[in-house]
């Protein structure tokens, strides 16, 4: 099966003379929710920005569903929906005008979209803010008009970054159901965070990024392993592994 | 390294008009100055050609007080704060009577000659009616009320209560009115009274409200408006660093989004009819189109140079509102989400192309129309068909191929 994510030697960054992230290789396949994970400045938001073809790769390359942004820039954007780290809303725009927005960008059939629309004002406990403009929203109900624009789109991959930030237990938690929903309808996540536990929880594998480069990938079992921990009944947690992993400068090296 | 308040203070009004300058520079550049003055010189022979020609029925007061109530009224108050400044400056809270005195210096003065200004245009026109009240008191009694208004506006800006705010706003504008009225048809002692009695009620008023000792939400979100309206200015003639843009509901236009058709091909449209209607975008040109709208009025209403005079007012007033609507071009240019969206940069292009003819050629209708119905009437109609036939040509032609090069040779574009 092919998978939707497809990143292969990626060496990127704002300046080609200094190079932020050296030469990434990962896949994220259909139906997978995939964690990435590293300290501020590991270089996470960069990979994301690449991975939405907003920074131009110095070497390597990314597909989305088997497509290239150069080739098929629209059936590469159309795959994937993006929640970012600090929401970015049309101030011009309510709450429902930015998801009719959504809809329409993404194509959703309109009676499709009235029904999403409805139902993920009513998940996210939106419906009262419908028709608030973004700077009557609190910085947690921003982040949740993100989410519910990325739902609404229905798109084959999520790139979330940190979207737990700001949100509440009640967001978070429909936050959760939709990705697990969405995943079992074979969407794929591709989902940073700090929250370590929740990630753990939810994600079936991991990226751990350290200065740039993974130190480590795969399943909770594979990250223990690259960690230097011996995983037996349970014992390594992902924040564990992670602490392993990254607070001695990563002297475990760059995992291939 | 002086750090007292007062220098704060210039420091920021210096770096804002320092920041302004090459902005300036663009617009002296576009050519739009030319215009102006060739706006004030038909303004003016207009204006002679109606005072040689006064008809006895002119409403006199009506256009005094449309005249004298805005700039009146109307006190803005640059205090250069940003946000920061809650963190920064909120310390240092008990020094700032002296930073705002500088403010409202400032503020003051140009208010003050801006009123000296419209007295000195109106005063000929009220010279011609009936004038019942020497100008000079008149020009005093304005100056007085402008004083009063100052004060009243900072009252207001320190009220706790928005809408309590908005309504004594509102309450000080037809009072306003009404003391323009009276200073300008009845005899000075009432006008006096009136002003003693009202300002009296305000001062209660004012005073059984609950208010801020200094509102610093209330200043700095009305510095950011006020740097926008800047910008949104600029932006008709540089690339001007985006600012969040300020919004308004204007639920009377917005209704007219909602016939942009759902669908993939529509989006941008949606999205810029918006933009169009709500940020301070729009707002300047629809103040633009009112102004022409009553240019207009008034050139047609005194037939300026047979009529011609009257249809180059029309002429240069679409020209305005075309510039200003240029700078739509500029909007959503820098957002993630043109990248992200699956769709193609040239339905962004059709969008802009789209929502600005549409915007451009309602404007040019609204502007023209005086000219349409008071020139016939004077039998002036060939240049009244002369203008709308060169603002039609104007819209729908010039300034689409200027569009369109605009958005074409768009370096930042991919």
């Amino acid at each position: 099966m092919k998978p939707v994510l497809e990143v292969k030697g990626l060496t990127g960054g704002y300046s080609p003379r200094r190079p932020v992230l050296h030469d990434l290789n990962f896949e994220v396949g259909a139906g997978e929710m995939v964690g990435l994970i590293g300290l501020n400045g590991a270089g996470k938001s960069t990979a994301i920005k690449h991975i939405l073809g907003l920074m131009q790769a110095h070497a390597g390359e990314i597909r989305i569903g088997g497509h290239t942004l150069a080739e098929q820039p629209e059936a590469y954007r159309q795959a994937l929906a993006y929640v970012p780290e600090s929401p970015l809303l049309f101030d011009e725009l309510t709450v429902e005008e930015h998801l009719r927005l959504t809809g329409m960008a993404y194509d959703v059939e309109e009676a499709l979209f009235e029904k999403r629309s409805e139902s993920l004002l009513d998940e996210f406990y939106m419906t009262p803010k419908r028709r608030a403009f973004a700077s009557h929203l609190s910085k947690g109900m921003r982040q949740k008009v993100m989410i519910m624009n990325a739902l609404l789109a229905r798109p084959s991959l999520y790139v979330i970054d940190e979207p737990f930030l700001g949100l509440d237990p009640l967001g978070i938690r429909s936050l959760l159901d939709k990705l697990v929903e969405v995943t079992k309808e074979g969407s794929s996540v591709f989902m940073s965070s700090h929250i370590l536990s929740t990630v753990e929880s939810y994600c079936s594998r991991f990226i751990v990024l350290h200065q740039g480069a993974i130190v480590a990938q795969g399943t909770l079992a594979d990250v223990c392993q690259a960690a230097g921990m011996a995983r037996g009944g349970g014992a390594g947690s992902l924040e564990e592994a992670f602490y392993r992993l990254v607070a001695d400068g990563g002297s475990h090296g760059s995992f291939h | 390294m002086d750090r007292s308040i007062e220098s704060l203070w210039r420091k920021r009004a210096g770096d804002f008009w320092r920041g302004s300058i090459p902005y300036f520079r663009d617009m002296t550049q576009s050519g739009l100055p030319g215009v102006v003055i060739m706006l004030l010189l038909a303004g003016l022979a207009g204006y002679a050609v109606l005072l040689r020609n006064m008809p006895a029925s002119f409403p006199f007061t009506l256009v005094g007080v449309i005249a004298l109530t805005p700039v009146l009224c109307w006190s803005p108050l640059r205090t250069w704060l940003r946000e920061a400044d809650i963190v920064f400056l909120v310390p240092r809270e008990a020094e700032m009577p002296a930073y705002l005195r500088r403010s409202f210096r400032y503020n003051g003065l140009a208010c003050a000659a801006l009123v000296l200004l419209v007295c000195a245009v109106y005063m000929p026109l009220y010279l011609a009616g009936p004038a019942t009240t020497p100008v000079l008191v008149i020009v005093i009694f304005a100056l007085l009320l402008k004083l009063m208004n100052l004060f009243a506006a900072w009252r207001e800006r320190q009220l706790v209560g928005r809408a309590g705010r908005r309504a004594i706003r509102l309450l000080r504008w037809a009072s306003t009115a009404i003391a323009a009225g009276a200073l300008l048809q009845t005899e000075l002692w009432k006008t006096l009274l009136y002003l003693v009695v009202i300002g009296g009620l305000f001062w209660l008023l004012y005073s059984r409200q609950s208010r801020y000792p200094l509102p610093w939400l209330t200043l700095i979100a009305e510095e950011q408006v006020t740097r926008r309206r800047y910008m949104a200015f600029f932006s008709a003639f540089a690339d001007v660093p985006t600012e969040t843009a300020a919004v308004r509901s204007r639920r009377y236009l917005s209704w007219l989004a909602r016939f942009v058709s759902y669908g993939k091909r529509s989006a941008f449209t949606y999205l810029y009819a918006h933009t169009l209607i709500r940020t301070e975008l729009g707002g300047i040109v629809m103040r633009l189109t009112g102004l022409g709208m009553f240019s207009g009025m008034l050139s047609a209403y005194s037939g300026l140079l047979q009529g011609w005079g009257s249809a180059a007012v029309c002429l240069l007033f679409v020209w305005l509102s075309g510039i200003q609507l240029g700078s739509l071009a500029q909007s959503h240019k820098h957002s993630v989400w043109r990248l992200v969206y699956p769709l193609p940069e040239q339905t962004r292009h059709d969008a802009v192309l789209r929502v600005d003819r549409i915007a451009a050629l309602i404007c040019a209708v609204l502007i023209w129309l005086p000219h349409g119905i008071l020139l016939p009437r004077k039998g002036d109609l060939v240049p009244a068909l002369i203008a709308l036939a060169l603002s039609l040509l104007y819209v729908l032609v010039l300034r689409q191929a200027r569009m369109k090069r605009l958005l074409k040779f768009d370096p930042e574009d991919d």
